[in-house]
């Protein structure tokens, strides 16, 4: 009796899954790295596409689905840390990248700033899902400070136009996961460990997501969270067994390196707490854990929990809290939210790049409305001026995903 | 004694230009009558309205004639249009007995071989110009009558375009009661007015800025590298302008002309733009910065563009001379700083060289189209010779 309520659940999330779809999307080659990552871990819960230019970073990916972009670019090389190739080959097989994202209600977008393709054709992937009408998490990690002060730079220059491109952008900078790490932790270990926090933390929204729960969270709960952040989110994940689990994972969550310093979360203008646990999960547990965040997040602050049952998931007692950064949408996004990581690497103050100049950077002003659909205006009876799949009639301001600040 | 008056008739996005220029003893070029009108019915160098198009070239003639009292007759035409793209074509032959001397009928025949390029039918070759023979491995050869080898070779660039695109052209001017001596494609005009021969030599990109379209001509390694035209110009940073900020077109020409795109060495400073009332349009306040990052993407996108043709060749950095900027757009604020900055290499503003008389049509970037196409005709010079179409005659006027 028990085996027959337990496949209908089954069948019943089964179907739900089917109808609303994950994606876990790699993009370049730390973005590969974590799909093959979350690959290994995550059972089979979301579909996991890889995407990029180099023939053969992808061809080693471990991925079902795996895309080619930028071939007549870049004749399936590396982009060599040229941004603009990155985004040229995204723009490039625009049509490919559509096809991807048709039926996908949620899409993650795994991507590390700092070299070309990621930094490149991120941007647009997200802005192509969002535009199929996916909500668009993107996670992006930031370079380890000994990569060199150029891809933080070029990070830092990515980072307003991929906030702006999906519904939320999670930053994650490499330095925390070293701080996870102890000391002695080979590299890979480390970029492992990172990987596998980030697969877990979606693997538990998904799970919540996707069924019916003891406190409900949705797709609506969470864009809302996101429309109450300025776009940039952390992300933390925890989980704790045995018999004190509730207090364990409070503790857990309090050592977290991210929230190491207090003002994360008083600061935070939204979070999202959702719970997992097992059977046996009382109202108390719940009630510990979100009290305990509830306690150090400002009043003001827009909320959303969920909790549920995951039969699935052992005895263990799971949480997942993402936290946005305050500020009105648009605001700058602090590149190093971590206090260890300004003090260890402060970041001087670039001047314009020649090719990227202030104009790009969409900072410290709120977007206006774009027009969704963009006119052509005076081209538009014209023969389109096709180049490498853009439309180039199309202001360029618009095809790269620009805003207007106000 | 100056030369017989020629024609020349560009029949651009923004506007039909006619010039009646003629050659004096020291070489000058004397321009004697200049017409011009908005165009209308043009878009990317293309016809798009035919009677439209008529209307402009007519009165662009008209006036010319009037000031420079001569009556036209024919005329030299200016091309453009992204339909008219650069290839290479490669042609050798054996030369028999082998390690004999090479003689001007081998080089006829491996010329001959080159220019048999094969193309989709709706295509046709507007100039075919010889860059450089090779002598068995040997490259760069000049010359190479009298040589000795076993095989030579050649390499050329081929322009072409698409056939009724560049007829529709021809006809408009053939419609408004002149002949069309010659037509040539305006970015080598463009060249032919305003690059000095060190320039040449050094190597250099010629880029001009149209309206409708951006053509570019690379001089490397002393001859004509790559050459084709972008369907990008002027018109698409107003466009942009007008969509963007959805304001009207004239308010976004206006803004373009006035603020042009801020210098490359500087931030952009926070400041409010008025732009001004216009019928049905109550005028509003945007932001210079915005202003800024919309022209700026579309020029650096342009210039990406051209810049990624040049590394496909291998050829940026061989460009001792750098960028040479001309036709209208080089009058856009800060063009040639932000040009240098985006290209990495100098860049300077290309005027029609050696030319005397009306003074708007020495001066202005916007005139090498069609002051190159005068010089292209005064070279050409021979008057009662029918034009058959497109001849090879390029190669010798602009390239080594």
């Amino acid at each position: 009796m028990a085996e027959a309520v337990k496949s209908e659940q089954q069948q019943t999330a089964a179907q739900h899954f089917e109808k609303s779809r994950l994606l876990l999307v790699g993009v370049g080659g730390m973005g590969l790295n974590a799909v093959d990552t979350l690959q290994q871990n995550s059972s089979a819960f979301a579909d996991i596409v890889a995407i990029d230019c180099d023939q053969d970073v992808l061809g080693s990916c471990q991925a079902p689905r795996r895309v080619l972009i930028g071939s007549r670019l870049t004749q399936g090389h590396s982009t060599g840390g040229d941004s603009s190739l990155g985004r040229r080959a995204a723009n490039g097989d625009f049509p490919q990248l559509r096809e991807l994202f048709t039926k996908t209600d949620l899409v993650v977008l795994l991507v590390g700033l700092g070299g070309g393709l990621g930094s490149g054709a991120a941007p647009v992937i997200a802005n192509t899902a969002r535009d199929e009408g996916a909500l668009v998490i993107t996670v992006a990690t930031l370079p380890f400070a000994f990569e060199g002060g150029d891809r933080m730079k070029l990070a830092e220059e990515v980072i307003p136009t991929l906030r702006e491109s999906g519904h939320g952008l999670v930053l994650m900078p490499n330095e925390d996961i070293s701080e996870v790490s102890e000391s002695g932790v080979s590299l890979s270990d480390a970029l492992q460990q990172g990987a596998q926090e980030l697969s877990k933390g979606f693997q538990l929204l998904w799970t919540l997501l996707g069924q019916r729960n003891l406190i409900n969270l949705d797709f609506i709960s969470l864009k809302n969270m996101l429309e109450h952040t300025n776009g940039a989110c952390r992300l933390v994940y925890v989980e704790a067994s045995g018999p004190n689990k509730a207090k364990l994972l409070v503790k857990r969550l309090e050592d977290h390196p991210a929230l190491k310093s207090a003002e994360v979360l008083k600061d935070s203008s939204a979070f999202l707490l959702g719970v997992l646990g097992s059977q046996d999960m009382t109202l108390i547990d719940v009630s510990t854990v979100a009290g305990a965040v509830e306690q150090r997040t400002s009043d003001q602050a827009f909320r959303v929990v969920g909790a549920g049952i995951d039969p699935a998931g052992g005895s263990r007692m799971r949480a997942l809290l993402l936290i946005g950064a305050a500020g009105e949408k648009g605001t700058e996004v602090k590149v190093a939210p971590s206090r260890e990581l300004v003090e260890r690497k402060p970041l001087k103050p670039v001047r314009p790049a020649v090719t990227k100049p202030a104009g790009r950077k969409q900072t410290a002003q709120e977007e206006l409305d774009l027009p969704s659909v963009v006119s052509k205006g005076r081209f538009k009876n014209v023969e389109p001026t096709i180049v490498q799949g853009e439309d180039l009639d199309l202001p360029t301001f618009v095809r790269r995903g620009m805003k207007l600040s106000r | 004694m100056a030369s017989e008056p020629v024609v020349a008739l560009e029949i651009g996005t923004a506007r039909v230009r006619a010039l009646v220029g003629e050659e004096r003893e020291d070489g000058y070029l004397m321009i004697t009558g200049v017409g011009e009108c908005a165009a209308r019915g043009v878009r990317k160098g293309e016809i798009t309205d035919f009677d439209n198009a008529l209307a402009c070239v007519d009165t662009a003639l008209k006036a010319a004639e009037k000031q420079s009292q001569v009556s036209i007759q024919e005329v030299y035409v200016a091309l453009s249009g992204s339909h008219i793209q650069g290839s290479i074509s490669r042609g050798t032959t054996p030369l028999i007995p082998a390690d004999s001397e090479i003689t001007q009928a081998d080089i006829d025949t491996v010329l001959e071989s080159a220019r048999a390029v094969s193309l989709p039918p709706e295509r046709m070759v507007m100039h075919s110009i010889h860059q450089q023979f090779f002598v068995d491995d040997q490259e760069g050869v000049i010359n190479p009558e009298g040589m000795v080898g076993a095989k030579l070779s050649v390499s050329m660039l081929i322009l072409h375009g698409v056939r009724n695109r560049i007829l529709n052209v021809l006809k408009v001017a053939k419609s408004a009661g002149v002949e069309v001596a010659e037509s040539a494609f305006g970015g080598l005009s463009s060249a032919l007015a305003v690059l000095t021969p060190e320039q040449k030599e050094s190597g250099c990109v010629v880029i001009d800025l149209g309206a409708g379209t951006t053509d570019f001509v690379v001089y490397a390694n002393r001859c004509i590298a790559i050459a084709g035209s972008l369907g990008v110009g002027g018109d698409h940073i107003t466009n942009d302008l007008a969509m963007v900020l959805k304001i009207p077109s004239r308010a976004a020409e206006k803004l373009k002309m006035d603020l042009g795109v801020c210098s490359p060495e500087e931030p952009v400073p926070e400041k409010p733009v008025t732009i001004q009332p216009v019928s049905g349009f109550a005028g509003r306040t945007v932001r210079l910065h915005d202003v800024n990052a919309i022209i700026h993407a579309r020029l650096e996108e342009t210039l990406q563009l051209i810049l990624a043709e040049l590394e496909r060749h291998k050829l940026q950095d061989v460009m001792g001379a750098g960028v040479i900027l001309t036709g209208g757009g080089a009058h856009l604020k800060n063009a040639s700083a932000f040009t240098a900055a985006i290209m990495n290499m100098p860049c300077s503003i290309g005027r029609p060289r050696n030319v005397s008389g009306i003074a708007t049509a020495t001066e202005g970037p916007e005139y090498a189209n069609t002051v190159g196409m005068l010089r292209y005709g005064l070279r050409n010079g021979v008057r009662d010779v029918r034009p058959s179409g497109f001849r090879d005659i390029l190669g010798k006027l602009f390239g080594r």
